[in-house]
């Protein structure tokens, strides 16, 4: 289990480094788009249709098994805190079992998506161009299938109490005692 | 009875929503009470959803926006640039867009085996289509000749508008049509290339100077789409019954458009705000730019996208286009424009044989 | 079952899996595809899981939201805000719950740069939630206000809320963003008397600092601000000197804090990198949320039961005070489940002929259904402001100890609601004298 984990935790660290890299490109893209258009008259072609079908398409659904794994995914703890524990062990599964199912379905439709959209080459128009984003629609069974899957390790780990290979990150923690 | 759903991408109360309002008590009329139809205005399908949202059979009708779906229609989206011959001398006119919603109905309607082979593609069937008035320059600052057209930042929502900047010496801006008020409010643009009907819409009233007219040209076609499960699966009397309504759609939709962009240029005009035809120097460039530009689009879709009957499509669009600009010459209201539609387009469908 | 039944129960098994701790994105996903499977076929929940989650993520406006919270984290991990807070402790430590007092202050100000509330919360959150534990503020206090202040950000211009609404309900944008302004400035001095009552009250919330700071010393706390204040005033300027447009103004913000923060030596690369990788965490977190509401919206429109549940409280009546307080209702309720946009564009078909047949002007209720929106922010079970502070504090705090902490200041709004109906004035003064 432990090397699965390993495994995991390499393709969810490759999924960070691309979601964050998203980030950093989306910034400087939109401020090139102003600077190029205020200073030069000359805006980017395709920025709009590049910020919106590249980057917020893999933002959401890349960094989906990235969330997963260091729990930031919203919750609502208000009734469930209340239970005793070992109910709360079980809703636990149950989250995992849902998540994992919800998720695999949607990576499933996507893969479907994906292929069709592959097929037809999907384009948008911008301006006169026509900016190819089929390759954005992988993003979604991409995204979808990494966080079934660290859903169901995690599902396994808990439930039969073998090792995490998946170590999840502190970042929030040290940030409050910095 | 059986209920169809119509999901539209405008919002509630506007001029459009009205239109598929009217569309659903004409659907229910025409069939006897056979037939009904809930409108859903933007909060079933966006424009955006629409194309995938009905071939997934979430709504039964639509209005799809083919220009979003560059890949899955190009036929069609060829058919609706043409759109460009209105501003030709002989065919232009302040209702224009009632010819050109004629045109481009009959042509995809009675003449286009391709487009209908598109269409059902995406598991749908094409029901007809209205179309937007011709797109007017609307700007902050005065363009009165082509050198004041240099360097200028104008909103270009597609691809003609975009093409026509670049060879015009202007630079087109893509933004998305809810920042536009604010982007030529700040400065960020100096011009948009909008519907008329937009003025008031999008409130570019209370910023622009300036709305020339016969500049950039362009119309934007309205067409509405169906299932095609669903429209296989209505009786012969039912899908006769749409079919008179189809009519009655286009015509409403077109009409809309058309009050609207009469209304934003009269309210503008109140406003102090100058409304007028382009220079005449402005206006014979548009005509040579729009006389190019119509073979550099056969071009382009048959190398883009391998659509093989650009030219044949051009020779049949002029030909309709000046057909209905004869046809709707005596055309007072939308009911009359409903009456020509159905004689001259709709009443002539096969509805056993159309869409099967 | 009646459709109407479907779109109910639905809500309902939804409910139960949020209490059951069932991730939200991933309940409202799973209910809504049910749902539509059940109500309509399989070839539509199989359609709608296909093209919604795609085209709603697919948006560029939506892009300002990573923008601006990469903005507040950026501002954060350099430390460029901790001289707005060290400024206003020192001007505001002698009243009580100053630091909180002065991060309503500040989403007020950052309001006017942002158009969501997300985003407000979650730059807001990062720069004063921490500050605030760090003095040992009560964690309900600390988050609650925080969570609350976020709902400003909607209010003041920009505002994405109000740009929809004006053109759904073909009003003046600009107009609307004039109301808007009184509105959240009336909702921050609520805010602000919340914070002084409580700590009047109880004391040991915020306590107070011992000695009294000398005023050369608060003089020098205001020099440290202009970190923070240059990136406002680069993100004001150019917003309204037609640089770049108000979705724009995150990415250009966020540039404008990496290079102050290098200007200041501050930046690094495990700073930068950390700022990102939290923005897209938090970003996926809150849009795949977005999508489930957007995917549940379709399924309510239709059962019909978005529709059924309004009419219902529609039909009190012609008195209109019963008929605003059935609407406050109405949006009260939907906005414990759904985002603001959905529950507004669910609703606004039957609501604006309402509002038309009652006489109100639009202007003015596109001010107060923004209001309402915002505090389905924060209310439980779906408050997305309180899930954003969440994601700020982590384990330290938590989710239902921020939803107690926001309670008292929902209390307030509620006023500040009443307020607003009873003298639409407040909102009509500044757009029909300055419009
Ligand atoms: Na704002
Ligand atoms: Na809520």
């Amino acid at each position: 289990m432990i090397s699965i984990g390993k495994a995991l935790s390499g393709l969810v660290s490759a999924a960070s480094f691309i979601s964050t890299i998203c980030i950093v490109l989306m910034m400087l893209h939109v401020t090139a788009d102003v600077t190029f258009r205020y200073l030069l008259n000359q805006p980017l072609p395709g920025t709009l249709t590049i910020v919106a079908h590249y980057y917020m398409i893999i933002v959401t659904f890349v960094a989906l098994g990235v969330a997963e794994k260091q729990n930031a995914h919203i919750t609502v703890e208000v009734i469930a805190e209340m239970l005793p524990p070992v109910v709360q062990r079980v809703l636990g599964w149950l989250s995992f079992v849902l998540t994992a199912g919800v998720f695999m379905l949607l990576a499933w439709r996507g893969f479907e998506i994906a292929m069709s959209k592959t097929k037809i080459g999907a384009a948008i128009e911008q301006g006169s161009d026509m900016i190819p984003v089929w390759q954005s629609y992988w993003a979604v069974p991409i995204g979808a299938g990494l966080f079934a899957l660290v859903a169901v390790y995690k599902l396994i780990v808990d439930a039969f109490g073998t090792r995490n290979g998946l170590s999840p990150q502190l970042d929030d923690l040290e940030m409050l005692h910095d | 009875a059986d209920q169809l759903s119509y999901a539209g991408g405008w919002p509630p109360n506007s001029g459009p929503t009205g239109a598929l309002e009217n569309y659903a008590k004409s659907v229910e009329a025409n069939s006897g009470g056979d037939l009904t139809m809930k409108v859903y205005p933007l909060s079933l399908l966006s424009f955006a959803e629409s194309n995938a949202g009905l071939r997934d059979g979430l709504a039964d009708l639509s209005t799809i926006l083919t220009p979003y779906f560059s890949a899955e229609f190009p036929t069609l989206n060829m058919i609706s640039e043409f759109s460009t011959l209105m501003e030709l001398d002989g065919l232009s006119g302040e209702r224009s867009s009632l010819a050109f919603a004629g045109a481009v109905s009959e042509y995809v309607l009675l003449n286009c085996p391709a487009c209908q082979k598109e269409v059902a593609a995406q598991n749908q069937v094409y029901m007809g289509a209205g179309s937007t008035t011709s797109y007017a320059l609307q700007c902050v600052v005065p363009v009165t000749s082509p050198a004041d057209l240099k360097g200028k930042r104008i909103r270009a929502g597609g691809a003609y508008w975009a093409r026509w900047a670049e060879a015009m010496g202007a630079v087109p801006v893509s933004i998305s049509i809810n920042e536009t008020f604010e982007a030529l409010s700040q400065g960020v643009l100096d011009c948009t290339a909008s519907n008329p009907a937009e003025l008031v819409n999008f409130s570019f009233i209370d910023v622009v100077k300036y709305v020339y007219t016969g500049l950039p040209g362009g119309q934007f076609t309205v067409p509405t789409m169906m299932n095609l499960d669903r429209w296989q699966g209505l009786s012969s009397a039912d899908k006769a019954a749409l079919m008179k309504s189809n009519a009655r759609l286009a015509a409403e939709m077109t009409w809309v458009y058309f009050e609207e962009a009469n209304k934003g240029m009269a309210d503008s005009r109140t406003r102090g705000i100058e409304v007028a035809p382009a220079s005449p120097e402005l206006v014979a460039m548009n005509q040579t730019f729009i006389e190019e530009d119509l073979n550099v689009i056969v071009k382009s879709y048959r190398e883009k996208f391998g659509v093989e009957i650009g030219d044949q499509a051009i020779a049949g669009m002029r030909e309709l286009a000046t057909r209905w600009t004869k046809l709707i010459e005596g055309v007072e209201t939308v009911d009359q424009l409903a009456d020509l539609y159905w004689t001259e387009i709709y009443s002539k469908i096969d509805v056993d044989s159309y869409g099967m | 079952m009646t459709d109407v039944a479907i779109g109910l129960t639905g809500l309902g098994v939804l409910f139960v899996l949020i209490a059951a701790r069932m991730q939200i994105g991933v309940a409202l996903i799973a209910v809504s595809f049910v749902g539509l499977w059940v109500l309509k076929s399989w070839n539509v929940a199989w359609g709608s899981i296909g093209v919604i989650p795609y085209q709603f993520a697919a948006n560029w406006v939506l892009s300002s939201i990573p923008m601006f919270l990469f903005l507040g984290f950026i501002s954060f991990h350099t430390n460029l805000t901790s001289g707005l807070f060290r400024a206003a402790r020192a001007w505001l430590s002698i009243l009580p719950g100053g630091l909180a007092i002065a991060a309503i202050f500040g989403s007020a100000g950052f309001a006017a740069v942002s158009g969501s509330s997300l985003a407000c919360s979650a730059a807001m959150g990062r720069i004063a939630v921490p500050e605030m534990m760090k003095h040992k503020y009560h964690p309900e206090l600390a988050t609650g206000t925080v969570a609350v202040a976020g709902t400003i950000g909607a209010m003041i211009p920009p505002s994405i809320i109000l740009i929809l609404y004006g053109v759904i309900a073909q009003v003046s944008v600009a107009q609307l963003f004039l109301g808007g302004i009184s509105a959240g400035i009336l909702t921050a001095l609520g805010y602000v008397a919340v914070v002084l009552i409580r700590v009047k009250l109880n004391p040991d919330l915020a306590p107070l600092r011992d000695e009294p700071i000398p005023m050369a010393e608060k003089i020098r706390a205001l020099k440290d601000t202009w970190p923070i204040l240059s990136v406002m005033v680069g993100i004001f300027g150019g917003l309204f000197s037609g640089i770049f447009t108000p979705t724009e103004a995150g990415a250009i913000g966020a540039f404008l804090a990496c290079i102050v923060a290098t200007l200041r030596g501050e930046m690094t690369l495990e700073r930068f990198m950390k700022a990102a990788r939290e923005t897209m965490t938090t970003t996926a977190s809150l849009i795949i949320i977005a999508v489930g509401a957007s995917l549940l919206t379709r399924f309510l429109v239709l059962s019909g039961a978005g529709d059924y549940m309004s009419e219902a409280i529609i039909a009190l009546g012609a008195n209109p005070v019963i008929l605003l307080a059935g609407i406050i209702l109405v949006y009260l309720v939907l906005g414990m489940f759904l985002e603001p946009i959905g529950s507004m564009l669910l609703t606004l078909p039957i609501i604006l002929p309402v509002v038309g047949e009652a006489g109100w002007s639009l202007l003015w209720f596109g001010v107060v259904l923004t209001k309402l929106l915002e505090i389905g922010m924060i209310t439980p079970p779906i408050g997305m402001n309180v899930f954003v502070i969440k994601g700020v504090v982590g384990d330290l705090v938590t989710t239902s100890a921020i939803f107690r902490g926001v309670l008292w200041f929902i209390l307030m709004d509620l006023m500040v609601l009443i307020l607003l109906s009873a003298v639409p004035q407040l909102i009509l003064y500044l757009p029909t004298h300055f419009g």
